[in-house]
């Protein structure tokens, strides 16, 4: 019987099949538990980014583009897809967290995000893990300027060279 | 009436209707990672500055995103009777085991994994669908796995 595909999405450290990059870097004198990222403002979130996340995402729900759409149901306007705001918060937890390569990422939607908010990303090592397998998990948050929560997330990053070199897998070979 | 979202079949039904579907595969659809797509991406996230396409690599944020609406999830939504109009994002999650490249072909395989019928103080009930997405290539390697909750809310009148 084939294997399924499918199951539990839990960090699986499947470093042997990442990209090879040598990282020669010591992250474990970078990032420390309890370490902040530097809090970064982005937005407005512009109705044209949300046309073009639509196209490249298939994400075509009226609702978040179509004015009198969004007003019909009730709301005040459109509001941005959650996954257009998860993606950049995404994007800052791979700048924020490089060298290391995020491997799982779970993302909770909190509140509606609006066109015209400024938001605020941030996140914060929540422990190091530095046995043989070393990695990290860190919390994420995207929130409004008056400090409410849009977006929580939690997230994983492993050492790619180092996950290489302790690999079981990669030990057994010659 | 303003603030009310209608739900043309009571949420209730809807679970009914929806749980012997729990655990059923839907039709696997290709996906071809495109560099225009990936531009495109990058434009509507505002990631300046990383040339990802001409190094084959993909955004974190693409590879959390592709494949969530794909035609046979937004079918079976349909089917089940929810109004997709009018579903909303509740949760994701998502695990890289292998990156995907520009360029390449993969096929996404989905099914229903979960299903929840919940009430609230703020809505009068909602429904919660986990799809979970499995990114394979054509050799049946897994790339990507994610799951994502979909929301159909019933608001009070």
């Amino acid at each position: 019987m084939e294997p399924s595909l499918f199951g539990k999405i839990t960090p699986q450290f499947s470093w042997n099949k990442m990209n090879k990059k040598s990282k020669d870097v010591n992250w474990e004198q970078i990032f420390k538990e309890g370490d902040c990222a530097i809090e970064h403002q982005i937005g407005p979130i512009e109705l044209q980014s949300i046309v073009q996340y639509a196209g490249a995402s298939g994400d075509f729900n009226p609702i978040h583009f179509d004015q009198d759409f969004a007003r019909s149901l009730g709301f005040p306007s459109v509001f941005v897809m959650g996954m257009l705001p998860g993606a950049i918060l995404a994007e800052f937890a791979r700048d924020w967290l490089s060298p290391l390569q995020i491997n799982y990422i779970k993302f909770r939607f909190v509140d509606k995000i609006w066109p015209h908010e400024l938001l605020i990303l941030g996140g914060e090592v929540k422990q190091v893990y530095s046995d043989s397998l070393p990695f990290i998990e860190a919390h994420l948050w995207m929130k409004a300027s008056d400090g409410s929560i849009k977006i929580k997330a939690n997230c994983t990053a492993i050492d790619l060279a180092v996950n290489e070199k302790n690999d079981p897998l990669n030990n057994r070979k010659g | 009436m303003k603030g009310t979202i209608k739900v043309a079949n009571s949420l209730e039904s809807l679970f009914i209707k929806a749980k012997p579907l729990l655990g059923t595969e839907l039709a696997r659809f290709p996906w071809a990672v495109e560099e225009g797509q990936v531009t495109q991406f990058q434009k509507s996230l505002h990631v300046d500055g990383v040339d990802f396409v001409s190094k084959r690599e993909v955004p974190l944020a693409y590879s959390v995103s592709i494949g969530l609406w794909g035609l046979p999830h937004y079918a079976l939504l349909k089917n089940i009777g929810l109004d997709v109009k009018n579903v909303v994002h509740g949760e994701q999650s998502f695990e890289l085991i292998e990156p995907l490249q520009v360029g390449d072909s993969y096929v996404i395989s989905q099914k229903l994994s979960s299903l929840f019928l919940k009430e609230s103080s703020k809505y009068k009930q909602m429904l919660l669908l986990t799809i979970q997405s499995v990114v394979i290539d054509s050799h049946g390697t897994v790339f990507i796995r994610k799951n994502h909750t979909s929301i159909q809310l019933e608001q009070n009148e």
